[in-house]
């Protein structure tokens, strides 16, 4: 039966082809913008290499502090300090391990000991937990440890991009390279990173401990937990925090904002107020109902007028022992074959516009590129699926059911 | 015996402005077996009642017999399936489906009955050989005159070897020689043992069938 069915469709699209058309790109303009919502999404929130567990990490970035003393309201605010980090959060328990991690507002200068050479590159200040929670790619070597971190050695992991500037096509694990005019020995070589990883891009990765002045740093959290059921309890143990602090400085009360999941964390820009964690969720979900909406209403009538001009069909199918839901299945099953084939070619538009616009949707510059595993995504293709069926039972079915209660006689009088 | 028994039959079409009474207490049976001309001028009812015949359409009043069973008691899906394995049609404007093959257009009734795949086109193909069009199988409705269209609507009709074949003007559309070359085929069917209702204007070819029943202004006359 839908053997028959492919082939009515196929001939019916050949048969009105400048309808067809039309119908098709409508449903992949639709398509295409339901799916760059979710892409971007998945982009920015899915476990992707080197950040494999994303679905379990927690970010803490912000923090404030403020004086109880009424009449004279002081407060700081800001990223969070290396110093409140290590008395009051680096030992909480119920998390797998936790990290702390800050990026160089300037660049770093490397050289090499007798040449001319220099390069700037961005650097990452980091501990040995790090590296257990973010899984690059190491093509030579292995990265420092958190013993190597406590004792403040002098030892860096650079990129694939940065070994061939300094070295060229020699290995360069056990080399040294002048960081900021500062000798460091090279563990490891990692590949590079897309920038579209916020918490793993980077040229040179180096233990915080071993730059001078590190203890008036700040930077991100990143907590690692054992899994999401343990979320609620980190967030708990971090509240209990506070408290402790709170229990130590008595004039003073403290708020970390957060931890926050990956996809809240990307709100959390302004260290002076609490993230609404329900407010991206919201947003997107009104965004792709509105997504969702408008091409379906619009889909509706014109397959409203597509299902009239094929009522004499349906009159004749019913005559020979057709049932509503027989014919129903049929239209939204023709009907499935139109939206999915526009839904191809919206996910085809979709890669087009994500790639082409990525400075915009991703915020990251021009020359970065997004990992192919962004693309290739059985949750991107599941999504895809169910944004097709949705917009065939929203565009056809309800026309498809008005055109059913019509009576046969009248059906076959219509042509 | 009768295989079809119309009783009481009313039909009445409201709209907003008027009623119309396209049928007014009609009683009627056929035989088992029997060719029955349905006669009368334009707007008479005819159609109106082979449609009630039909099970296509619902009177507003009386009942309808079909094989001894009241069918004014069946519920749409009851409707469809009793349709599906009785009666078949044929209509004066053919009623093709343009974007399917004639095969899958005659095959149409045996999808309903889900029937394998094998079944109906092996079905279809003997039906299609029985009116001469085996070789146009793979043929699209328009690119067929409208005596093969006719032929295949036939196929289409009997190829669930219904009981009834309910014919509304088959030879309206078709030009004398066609219109001969379908009523001899529908002869042949009535020989073996298939009863039919046909509605037509045409006077000769009704007198060729076996009874006449006329009607006028809704009423039947005779």
């Amino acid at each position: 039966m839908f053997k028959i069915y492919f082939k009515q469709t196929l001939a019916m699209l050949k048969q009105n082809r400048l309808i067809s058309t039309v119908s098709i790109l409508g449903t992949a303009l639709a398509i295409m913008m339901i799916m760059v919502i979710i892409m971007v999404q998945h982009i920015n929130e899915m476990d992707m290499a080197p950040e494999v567990n994303r679905s379990r990490t927690l970010y803490l970035k912000n923090y404030q502090q403020k004086s109880r003393d009424t009449l004279n309201r002081e407060w700081t605010s800001g990223d969070l300090p290396y110093e409140l980090y290590k008395q009051y959060l680096s030992e909480i328990k119920v998390p797998e391990t936790v990290s702390l991690i800050t990026r160089e507002q300037e660049n770093a200068i490397l050289t090499i000991e007798g040449t001319n050479n220099s390069y700037t590159c961005s650097q990452t200040k980091t501990d040995g937990n790090y590296w257990k929670i973010i899984s690059f790619d190491f093509i030579e070597g292995k990265p420092f440890d958190q013993a190597d971190y406590q004792s403040g050695l002098k030892k860096a992991v650079i990129t694939e991009k940065i070994a061939k500037k300094l070295f060229g096509t020699s290995a360069a694990t056990g080399k040294t390279v002048n960081v900021n005019y500062v000798p460091y020995t090279i563990t490891g070589v990692v590949k590079d990173v897309s920038p579209v990883f916020t918490f793993s891009q980077g040229d040179l990765f180096v233990p915080l401990t071993s730059v001078y002045g590190y203890k008036n740093s700040w930077g991100v959290m990143l907590i690692l937990a054992k899994s999401k059921a343990d979320f609620q309890a980190i967030k708990q143990e971090v509240r209990a925090t506070e408290r402790r602090y709170e229990a130590n400085n008595p004039k003073y009360t403290l708020n970390f904002w957060g931890p926050y999941d990956h996809r809240t964390q990307k709100d959390n820009i302004d260290s002076g107020t609490a993230v609404d964690e329900s407010k991206a969720p919201k947003r997107i979900l009104l965004i792709l109902v509105i997504l969702f909406l408008v091409p379906a209403i619009n889909l509706s009538s014109f397959s409203m007028s597509q299902i009239k001009k094929r009522s004499e069909e349906i009159g004749i199918r019913k005559a020979f022992g057709a049932k509503k839901y027989t014919i129903l299945i049929q239209v939204l099953y023709e009907n499935l074959i139109t939206s999915l084939i526009g839904g191809f070619i919206g996910l085809l538009l979709s890669y087009g516009a994500i790639i082409w616009l990525r400075e915009w949707l991703l915020d990251f510059p021009d020359e970065g590129s997004i990992p192919a595993g962004a693309f290739i995504s059985p949750v991107v293709f599941l999504f895809v699926f169910l944004s097709c069926i949705v917009l065939n039972l929203l565009s056809a079915g309800i026309p498809a059911l008005r055109t059913l209660r019509m009576n046969i006689v009248e059906s076959l009088k219509r042509k | 015996m009768a295989i079809i028994s119309m009783q009481g039959i009313n039909k009445v079409y409201r709209t907003q402005e008027v009623e119309t009474l396209a049928l007014e207490n009609v009683n009627m049976e056929v035989e088992k077996g029997e060719f029955l001309s349905v006669m009368g001028p334009s707007g008479c009812g005819k159609s109106t009642m082979l449609n009630i015949m039909g099970l296509l359409d619902n009177p507003t009043n009386g009942s309808v017999f079909v094989n001894d069973i009241n069918t004014t008691q069946m519920n749409d899906s009851q409707l469809s399936e009793f349709r599906n394995h009785t009666l078949g049609f044929i209509f004066q404007s053919f009623h093709l489906i343009n974007s399917l093959s004639v095969i899958d257009n005659v095959e149409l009734p045996l999808l309903y009955r889900k029937a394998s795949a094998n079944e109906r086109t092996n079905r279809a193909k003997e039906v299609l050989e029985r009116v001469g069009l085996s070789h146009r199988m793979k043929h699209f409705p328009s690119q067929l005159s409208g005596g093969q269209c006719q032929r295949v609507a036939i196929a289409r009709a009997l190829v669930g070897n219904p009981q009834i074949i309910l014919a509304d003007e088959p030879t309206g559309n078709l030009d004398s020689r066609m219109g001969n070359e379908i009523m001899d085929l529908l002869f042949k069917l009535n020989e073996e043992g298939t009863t039919i209702v046909m509605v037509t204007h045409d006077e000769h070819i009704a007198k060729t069938t076996k009874r006449i029943v006329r009607f006028f202004d809704g009423r039947r006359v005779e």
